[in-house]
């Protein structure tokens, strides 16, 4: 493969990784293993979640540099799985670069599963963790119902491209306000185990278990980053509901 | 004993419906809720003899220890099986509980579950870090004897 196929090749291949939420020392490991599998060597790779630089020399020893801004990094981990396998096949195979791009579109056309099953998803996330955290049968039903009621929220604001903090603010404030409603209307008992069950559908758990993976291979402004990410969306989802349970209370008197 | 199965039906449960929301397909389906199970099982096992926060420990290296295997068995990346396994562990309710406090004006008890909170993350990473740390430990002392694999 020519030199330059094999950087554009790879970059996709990174950024589809990086954007379907791998962690980053796969990806420059991936990365670096295809470059051997070429038998090119002095490539090297730096990921961070937000940013991606790939770099090759030429065949006249001049550098060639590709760079790509990551924007939101969703998690599809069917994704991960494919390129994956995918690069763990060129390495033993070293296939040509179009067969590389054909595979690539086949995984990029995954699909995600249907809207109604998310939804589905969101309420018996809900459902699971307010029974797991001690709530009981009539709490676990209002935490299906302000579960479902976030992701049909949450899909809003992905259509809008709205930033993620703000994101979760607004939405943990609707699941506050939900669950609020629900109970003051006498559908359930226990406040906080349906808001917590819901919220696990918030919680920074991504960020939380690669932060950790990534310091330990020595990405250490990658580790941070997702830290700060993980921080960042406690927050939020404490901001939310906290306005949304302090305005409920003085509207509505003590709860 | 009833409990314990409720639990575990609760934690597969939910976990199973987290896996729909990052797009889990195929057999994963089924093994990464059931590294939820163990997790909390562990936890529930560990948790009249040691502090909450040594229990989580304990329950995050069982995740890490069956995330690894399993990711070896079913070659699939590691992440899935952590993220799902681990997701009981994550400390929704702290957050919540903190933020309860904050609003109330209760500072002591605010400072107190924030930072109990944090030393729940701290002993999750802590037990992702230990297993992983071995994992790559083990991968380097076996590329050794053979050099050039991919």
């Amino acid at each position: 493969m020519e030199r330059l196929d094999l950087l554009h090749v790879s970059t996709d291949i990174a950024y589809a990784l990086l954007e379907s939420g791998a962690e980053i020392y796969r990806v420059e490991e991936s990365i670096l293993r295809m470059f051997k599998a070429y038998g090119m060597d002095g490539g090297s790779v730096f990921a961070i979640p937000t940013f991606l630089l790939v770099s090759l020399p030429g065949d006249d020893g001049k550098p060639l540099t590709e760079m790509r801004r990551i924007g939101s990094h969703g998690s599809d981990l069917a994704k991960v799985g494919a390129y994956n396998d995918l690069c763990r096949r060129i390495c033993k195979n070293a296939p040509a670069a179009e067969s590389i791009r054909r595979e690539m579109q086949t995984i990029a056309a995954i699909p995600h599963y249907p809207f109604w099953l998310q939804v589905a998803a969101f309420g018996v996330v809900g459902l699971g963790f307010t029974l797991l955290f001690g709530g009981n049968g009539i709490d676990a039903a209002a935490a299906l119902l302000c579960g479902m009621a976030i992701k049909l929220v949450l899909h809003q604001f992905d259509r809008f491209e709205a930033n993620s903090f703000f994101t979760t603010i607004c939405v943990s404030f609707v699941a506050g306000a939900a669950a609020f409603e629900l109970v003051q209307l006498g559908f359930g008992q226990n406040l906080d185990k349906i808001v917590i069950g819901v919220l696990m559908n918030l919680v920074p758990g991504v960020a939380l278990t690669n932060f950790m993976r990534d310091i330990i291979a020595g990405d250490l402004i990658a580790g941070l980053t997702k830290l700060v990410e993980a921080l960042l969306t406690a927050t939020g989802i404490a901001l939310g509901t906290g306005v949304a349970l302090s305005l409920g209370r003085a509207l509505m008197g003590v709860l | 004993m009833l409990q314990f199965i409720g639990a575990c039906a609760a934690a597969f449960t939910a976990c199973f419906a987290y896996s729909l929301v990052v797009n889990i397909r195929g057999r994963l389906l089924v093994l990464a809720p059931l590294g939820a199970v163990l997790c909390w099982l562990v936890y529930l096992a560990c948790l009249p003899y040691f502090e909450e926060l040594l229990c989580c420990f304990f329950a995050t290296l069982a995740v890490s220890v069956y995330a690894e295997v399993m990711a070896r068995v079913n070659r699939a990346p590691v992440t899935g099986f952590l993220l799902i396994g681990l997701l009981p562990l994550v400390p929704g309710g702290g957050i919540y509980y903190t933020m309860e406090y904050g609003i109330n004006g209760d500072t002591i008890n605010f400072l107190q579950t924030g930072l109990h909170t944090f030393g729940i993350a701290g002993s999750l990473a802590l037990g992702v870090l230990a297993v992983s740390s071995i994992v790559r430990f083990y991968h380097v002392v076996r590329r050794k004897g053979k050099p050039g694999s991919c």
